[in-house]
C-alpha cells in the first residue's frame, strides 16, 4: 500500500474562521488537498496551537453539505419546516435578481434593507457594513446578539475599559472571580491564546473562584466552584460591595479620586453640581474647603465623603452616595436570592479585598504602576438578563472600588490602547475623555461607541437604537420592531434581508416567533450551509469559507490577547474556492458596480478602513479585491508590507508596551462609578417613547446599582420548577459547527455536550436516570425540546444546563439534524420587549422550565 | 463661491437629493453651511447631523476637500476654481455582537 | 532512550483538541479515535470536582498486547514505542482484550464521515489504514523522525503535554514527573506505562 507521491507539498499561513478569535494557521496542502491544519508557532495570538474546532476545519471545507452552487427557491411558502424547493441557477441570474431588487429598494427607500450578519468572522460582515452604509440603510443586526453574545457587557466595556471586551491580566492576576464565563476554556475572545495564558496563571498560583450555576468546562478548572442561581449575579456583587465598603472599609481612595467620578459632587436632583461658568462637574477640595471644577489646577485633595453646601445646594460626592446606597445589601440579604451562603459571600469579599493589595505598586517598562492583582470577569451568562444594565454595573463596581481596572494584575481592556506598529504608528487608538472627564473608547468595532450617547431620537431604525442609544451593538428588540414597525413609529417595513452566515432562526430566541417576522421578507443569503435560516431565503449564494478566501482584515480590536505582542495576520485562500463558491467581499464589489455605487462605496471604505494616503481608494479607478486588501495592509504597515508580503510571511507582530496594556494610570479619562447621565437619558427615552405611543419601562436607567429579579425569579407556575441555562463548549461554535463530523465525534464522547446536565438529587426526585430522554418545556414559549439527561452533582439543584446550539432540523444538514445531537435552547426563550433589559436591549436568558422523563425513550 | 455639498449614507429620508450646490458671496463656516442645508431640506436634516447643543453627531463626519473638518466654526476655503467640495458622511452602526 | 509523555491534568481543560488533531494528523477513519478524553467526577453537591483525563495507548514498557499477539504484528521499538505492523495483523483482536486501558481500535470496513461522500482528505489519508486490522497511537513516529513532537503535544491548547526521554533524568518530562509527582494509570498491573499524569 503506497501513499500517493506528492508533487506539491506546501504550508500556507492564514487564519482560522470558525470563531472570532483569529488563531493563526499553517495549512498543509499536498497535491491540492488540505491534509492538516496546524497553529502558526510565530503568532503571538495562539502561539502555534489550536482548539478542537481549528484542527477540524478540514471537515468543514470538504463537507458535502456545503452550498456549492447558487440556488433559487421555487416554493413561495416559507416556514420552519417548509422545504424551499431549491433549484440551481447561475451566478449571473443570482446577481441580476439581487441587483435589481437592491436598486428598486434603494430608489424607494434604502432603509427597507436589513443586513443580518454573524460574528464569527470579522472580515465579511464589517466589509458589508461599508456597503450598507453607502447604500443608505441604518438597519443591521448580528443575530448572535440574541442568545450568544454580550450586549450590556459591551456597553460597560466602553464606559469603564474603553474597549469592546476585557480579560484578567494573565501575567499578574492572583485572584480571579469568574461570574459564569468560559475563561480559560473554549469561548470568549482570543480563545486559544488565553487558554494557554490562564493555564500558566493556574500553575503560577492564581486562585480562580468560579461563580456559576453549572460546573462548566471553565469552572472545572477553578480552585473553588460556588453555585449560584441564574440571573442573580448582580445581587451577589452588591453584597460583596457592601462587605467591602461597610464591613471591611476597603477601597482604593487614590484611584477613585483621580481616575473615576467618585469625587464629583451630586446634588439633590441626582445630577452633577456644576460650576456656573464652564458648567464642569465640581469636586470638593477638603484642604482648601471649597468646591472646584474637577479639571481645576492645584486641587490639593478630593473629598469622597461628607456633605457640602455649594451655592446653596446640598452636594455630596458620588462615592458617598454609592456607599450609603449599598448599606442594606448585606450578604444575608443576598443569600436567599442567590442561594450563595452569606458566609461564603463574606469570605470571598475578604479574599478579594486582601488580594487587591491596595496601595501596592510594581515597576514595568521602567514605570511605577499600581499593582492590583484581582479581576472580576463576567460575560454573557451573568449579563444576559432583564436586569442586565444594573447587574453589569454592580459587577464592574467591584473592580473600580479596589482600583483593579487596567492596571497590572487587574481587569484589562482587550484592547483599549494601541500605539501602532513602530514604523507606521498604525493602527492606533487611545482612550479620550469627554467634557465631563469620562472615558470615550479610542476605537469601536461598530463604527462609533455608545459613549457619549447619541441623542435620543424617534425610532429611526428597526432596532430601536435611535430611541435607546445605550445599546452598544446588536439589539434584542429588532424582531419585535420588525414585526410591527408602525407601532414603534418606524415609517417603513424591512423588505429585504441581506443575510451573511448567521443562523438567526436558531440563535436568537423562539424560532417560531422569528419565523413569523422574517417569512415575508425577501432574503438573499451568503451561506456555507443550507441551515435553518436559509429555509427563509429566496436566493442562496455559495460562500467561500475561511480556507477559500482572502480577507482585508482578519484581526480586529479584541482578537489580540491583552498582553504580550500585537499580531496582525493575513487570511488567504489555501485552496481555490471549491465548485462555484465565491468570496462575499468580491461579490459585494460586483454589486457596487451594478448599483453604480462606486463613489459612495469607496468614500465610506476610505473612512471605515481608515486608509491613509497614498492608499485611499480613488473613485475614478476600479480596484479588485486583491488591490483593496493590498491598500489596507500598506496603509497600516507601510509600503513594504502589502499583500504579497503578508501572503509569504503570514503575520506581522511587535511587542506591546506597558503604557498600552496598563493605560489607565497614565490617562486622564475617568471611569464612572456613578452613572449620572443614565437617569436623564432614561427620562428622554420614556418621553420620546410616549410620544409615539409606546410605554417603555425605563426605570433601570439609574445611576446606582440595584437588584431586580428577572421574570423567571418570580415565575411560580406550577411544575415549572427549574431554570434552564445554556453554556458554551470548546468543540462547537454557536450552531455553525454541528455538521462537522469530527466535532460530532468529540461531542459524542462528552456526555454533557449533547445532553442536559441535571442535578443528581433533582433527577432522582423526578425519576430520571442518567441517559434517560427528558422533555423540557418552557413556561414562556410553551415549546418543548428533548435531550438525554446527564446526571451530575455539578449543577445547582434548581438548574438544568444545555450546551451550545445543537438540535438542528434542517434536512440539508445530514449530520447535525440527526436525533440526539444537542438541543436548541432558543426554543425556550420568548421574543418580546418584556424579555429585554430596556437600557441595553439585552435578552433575558433565564427561563423557567418543566422537566420530565420522556414517555418515548428512544 | 460655489460650495458643492454631497451627502452620503443614512440621509435619504431627510434629503430629497444627495447633492446640492450653494452659492455664497462671502466666506462661511461649516456650521453656517449646514444651517443653509437645513433651511433647504428641513429641520429633520439638522437633527440628523447635529445634536441639540449644536455639536456634530458622533456618527457624522464632514470633509472639506480632502480634509476632515476639526471644528464646525472652521471656514470653508474655496478650491482651485472658486468652488469648494464638502462631503457629509452619516455613518450607521449597523451591527456588532 | 525511552520515549514518554507527561500530561498535566492541572493544565488540561478537556477540550478534545488532542483527540481531533490526532485524527487530523493520522487521518483515522470514523470510529477509530486513537486519543480520547474522559471526565471523572467526584464529590457531592456543592463540593464537586470534575477532572478531564486524556487517554491513549500507554506505550507500556511491559505491554500485555505484545504478549498475546499471535502474529507478532504488535512489536516494541528500541525507543519504547509500541507499534503495529498492519501487514502482519490478522485482526483477531486478542490485543484489544488484553489491553487494560482499552486504547486499541479495530477498523472493520471502509467508512467515510459522510456516507457515500468521501472527502478529498479522506481519499488521501485513508490509504494509510487497512481494514480488518487493529490500530492505535504510535506517538506519531513519522513526526518524531522529522524532529517534531507528536501532534497532540504540539497542538495542546493549554500546553498540557510534554514529550521526551524517560531514561534521561534531566529531560523535561523526568523533571516534571519528579517535581510535580507524576503518576501512571493502573500502576498495580505492572504494565509500566510511559505516560505519566501530573495531579489536577
Amino acid at each position: 500500500m503506497q501513499a500517493t507521491m506528492a508533487q506539491e507539498d506546501v504550508w500556507i499561513p492564514t487564519t482560522c474562521g470558525l470563531c472570532y478569535s483569529v488563531c493563526a494557521l499553517k495549512v498543509h496542502r499536498v497535491n491540492g488537498t488540505v491534509v492538516k491544519i496546524e497553529g502558526n508557532p510565530d503568532s503571538a495570538t495562539n502561539r502555534g496551537r489550536l482548539c478542537p474546532r481549528g484542527v477540524s476545519g478540514i471537515m468543514s471545507l470538504y463537507d458535502p453539505n456545503r452550498v456549492n452552487v447558487p440556488l433559487k427557491r421555487t416554493n413561495p411558502q416559507k416556514g420552519l419546516d417548509i422545504d424551499p424547493g431549491w433549484t440551481e441557477i447561475t451566478w449571473e441570474e443570482a446577481l441580476d435578481t439581487i441587483a435589481e431588487r437592491l436598486k428598486k429598494i434603494r430608489q424607494e427607500d434604502p432603509r427597507k434593507l436589513l443586513l443580518t450578519g454573524t460574528v464569527t468572522t470579522q472580515d465579511e460582515v464589517p466589509f458589508s457594513r461599508i456597503f450598507t452604509m453607502a447604500y443608505g440603510t441604518p438597519n443591521g443586526w448580528n443575530s448572535g446578539a440574541g442568545n450568544h453574545c454580550g450586549t450590556a457587557e459591551h456597553l460597560f466595556g466602553a464606559l469603564l475599559h474603553a474597549s469592546w471586551a476585557k480579560q484578567p491580566d494573565p501575567d499578574y492576576c492572583r485572584y480571579l472571580l469568574n461570574f459564569g464565563t468560559s475563561i480559560g476554556s473554549g469561548s470568549y475572545y482570543c480563545v486559544t491564546g488565553m487558554a494557554q495564558r490562564i493555564a500558566d496563571a493556574r500553575l503560577r498560583g492564581m486562585k480562580h473562584v468560579a461563580i456559576d450555576p453549572f460546573l462548566s468546562p471553565s469552572a472545572e478548572k477553578a480552585d473553588e466552584w460556588i453555585p449560584i442561581l441564574p440571573g442573580t449575579d448582580g445581587a451577589a456583587a452588591m453584597a460583596m460591595l457592601h462587605v467591602l465598603l461597610h464591613e471591611l472599609n476597603v477601597y482604593d481612595s487614590e484611584y477613585l479620586k483621580h481616575h473615576t467620578n467618585a469625587p464629583y459632587l451630586i446634588g439633590d436632583d441626582g445630577l452633577y453640581v456644576r460650576d456656573t461658568k464652564e458648567k464642569l462637574p465640581l469636586v470638593w477640595d477638603p484642604i482648601d474647603s471649597g468646591a472646584k471644577s474637577f479639571r481645576a489646577p492645584g486641587i490639593k485633595d478630593f473629598a469622597l465623603e461628607g456633605a457640602y453646601s455649594v451655592e446653596g445646594v446640598c452636594a455630596r460626592p458620588a462615592f458617598a452616595l454609592l456607599k450609603e446606597h449599598l448599606k442594606p445589601f448585606t450578604p444575608e440579604w443576598a443569600e436567599p436570592i442567590t442561594t450563595m451562603p452569606a458566609a461564603t459571600i463574606r469570605r470571598i469579599s475578604k479574599e478579594f479585598a486582601d488580594e487587591a493589595r491596595i496601595g501596592s505598586t510594581i515597576v514595568l517598562d521602567g514605570k511605577v504602576l499600581p499593582y492590583r492583582p484581582v479581576a472580576v470577569m463576567y460575560f454573557k451568562g451573568a449579563q444576559g438578563h432583564k436586569n442586565a444594565l444594573l447587574t453589569c454595573m454592580a459587577l464592574e463596581l467591584l473592580t473600580e472600588i479596589v482600583g483593579a481596572s487596567n492596571v497590572p494584575g487587574g481587569l484589562l481592556g482587550m484592547n483599549s490602547r494601541s500605539l501602532g506598529h513602530p514604523e507606521t504608528g498604525q493602527p492606533s487608538w487611545t482612550p479620550k475623555s469627554d467634557r465631563d472627564g469620562l472615558m470615550i473608547p479610542g476605537h469601536w468595532p461598530n463604527v462609533f461607541p455608545p459613549y457619549p450617547p447619541k441623542e435620543v431620537k424617534a425610532t429611526e431604525t428597526i432596532d430601536l437604537k435611535g430611541l435607546i442609544p445605550t445599546c452598544p451593538g446588536s439589539s434584542g428588540a429588532l424582531p419585535v420592531v420588525m414585526a410591527d414597525p408602525q407601532r414603534f413609529g418606524v415609517p417603513y417595513q424591512i423588505e429585504m434581508n441581506f443575510h451573511i452566515g448567521s443562523n438567526y432562526v436558531m440563535t436568537f430566541a423562539d424560532p417560531k416567533a422569528i419565523a413569523e417576522v422574517f417569512k415575508n421578507v425577501f432574503q438573499v443569503s451568503f451561506s456555507l450551509f443550507l441551515d435553518e435560516a436559509t429555509y427563509f431565503s429566496d436566493i442562496v449564494m455559495p460562500a467561500a469559507s475561511y480556507l477559500e478566501r482572502l480577507s482585508h482584515t482578519a484581526d480586529w480590536m479584541s482578537s489580540n490577547a491583552p498582553v504580550g505582542e500585537w499580531c496582525y495576520h493575513i487570511r488567504q485562500p489555501v485552496v481555490k474556492p471549491i465548485a462555484q463558491r465565491r468570496s462575499v467581499c468580491e461579490i459585494l464589489l460586483e454589486l457596487v458596480e451594478r448599483l453604480e455605487m462606486r463613489e459612495e462605496f469607496y468614500a465610506f471604505g476610505n473612512l471605515v478602513l481608515e486608509l491613509k494616503e497614498p492608499y485611499r481608494l480613488d473613485s475614478a479607478r476600479h480596484y479588485s479585491w486583491e488591490e483593496i486588501v493590498d491598500h489596507r495592509y500598506r496603509s497600516l504597515f507601510g509600503a513594504e508590507h502589502g499583500l504579497e508580503w503578508f501572503k509569504q510571511n503570514g503575520l506581522i507582530k511587535w511587542p506591546k508596551k506597558a503604557e498600552e496594556v496598563y493605560w489607565k494610570p497614565l490617562s486622564e479619562a475617568r471611569a464612572p462609578i456613578y452613572f449620572e447621565w443614565f437617569k436623564s437619558l432614561g427620562d428622554r427615552v420614556k418621553t420620546n417613547a410616549q410620544e409615539i405611543g409606546i410605554k417603555l419601562d425605563t426605570s433601570a436607567f439609574q445611576p446606582l446599582p440595584e437588584w431586580r429579579p428577572c421574570r423567571a425569579h418570580t415565575e411560580n407556575g406550577a411544575g415549572y420548577d427549574l431554570y434552564a441555562i445554556y453554556y458554551k463548549l470548546p468543540m462547537q461554535t454557536f450552531s455553525g459547527t454541528y455538521n462537522n463530523p469530527w466535532l460530532d465525534e468529540a461531542s459524542q464522547i462528552n456526555r454533557f455536550a449533547y445532553g442536559v446536565a441535571i442535578n443528581a438529587a433533582t433527577a432522582q426526585s423526578k425519576d430520571i436516570r442518567d441517559g434517560d430522554w427528558i422533555e423540557i418545556t418552557s413556561v414562556s414559549t410553551g415549546n418543548t425540546i428533548r435531550g438525554r439527561a446527564a446526571v451530575t452533582e455539578g449543577v445547582h439543584p434548581e438548574v438544568i444546563a444545555i450546551a451550545g446550539c445543537g438540535g438542528h432540523w434542517s434536512k440539508y444538514l445530514t449530520n447535525a439534524s440527526q436525533e440526539g445531537k444537542g438541543l436548541c435552547f432558543e426554543w425556550l426563550m420568548p421574543v418580546g420587549l418584556d424579555n429585554l433589559d430596556i437600557p441595553s436591549l439585552t435578552q433575558d436568558q433565564c427561563v423557567k422550565v418543566q422537566v420530565a422523563k420522556a414517555r418515548v425513550q428512544a | 463661491m460655489k460650495v458643492n455639498v454631497h451627502f452620503y449614507g443614512f440621509v435619504r429620508d431627510v434629503v430629497d437629493t444627495s447633492r446640492i450646490a450653494i452659492e455664497t458671496s462671502q466666506d462661511i463656516s461649516v456650521r453656517e453651511l449646514l444651517d443653509l442645508a437645513a433651511k433647504r431640506f428641513g429641520e429633520a436634516l439638522r437633527e440628523r447631523l447635529l445634536s441639540g447643543s449644536g455639536e456634530l453627531q458622533a456618527n457624522v463626519r464632514v470633509f472639506v476637500g480632502e480634509h476632515e473638518t476639526a471644528s464646525l466654526e472652521a471656514p470653508i476655503i474655496d478650491g482651485q476654481n472658486g468652488s469648494a467640495e464638502v462631503k457629509v458622511f452619516v455613518l450607521s452602526a449597523t451591527a456588532g455582537g | 532512550m525511552r520515549y514518554g509523555m507527561v500530561i498535566d491534568l492541572k493544565k488540561c481543560i478537556g477540550c478534545t483538541g488532542c483527540a481531533l488533531v490526532c485524527k487530523a494528523e493520522n487521518a483515522t477513519p470514523p470510529g477509530v479515535l486513537w486519543l480520547r478524553v474522559i471526565k471523572q467526577e467526584s464529590g457531592k453537591y456543592p463540593q464537586v470536582r470534575r477532572v478531564s483525563i486524556p487517554l491513549q495507548c500507554m506505550h507500556c514498557a511491559e505491554p500485555p498486547c505484545l504478549e498475546v499477539c499471535p502474529t507478532e504484528a504488535t512489536f516494541q521499538r528500541a525507543n519504547g514505542i509500541v507499534d503495529i505492523d498492519p501487514e502482519k495483523c490478522v485482526g483477531c483482536r486478542y490485543c484489544m482484550m488484553a489491553c487494560p486501558y482499552d486504547q486499541r481500535f479495530y477498523y472493520a470496513k471502509e467508512r467515510t464521515y459522510f456516507p457515500d461522500h468521501p472527502t478529498p482528505f479522506e481519499l488521501a489519508g485513508y490509504q494509510r489504514h487497512q481494514t480488518g486490522v487493529v490500530s492505535k497511537c504510535n506517538f506519531c513516529s513519522p513526526r518524531l523522525e522529522k524532529g517534531l513532537d507528536p501532534a497532540c503535544v504540539a497542538n495542546c491548547m493549554t500546553q498540557a503535554r510534554t514529550f521526551g526521554d524517560l531514561d534521561n533524568p534531566n529531560s523535561e518530562i523526568s523533571k516534571l514527573i519528579r517535581d510535580r509527582g507524576g503518576n501512571q494509570l493502573y500502576p498495580e498491573l505492572g504494565t509500566n506505562p510511559s505516560i505519566y499524569y501530573l495531579p489536577p
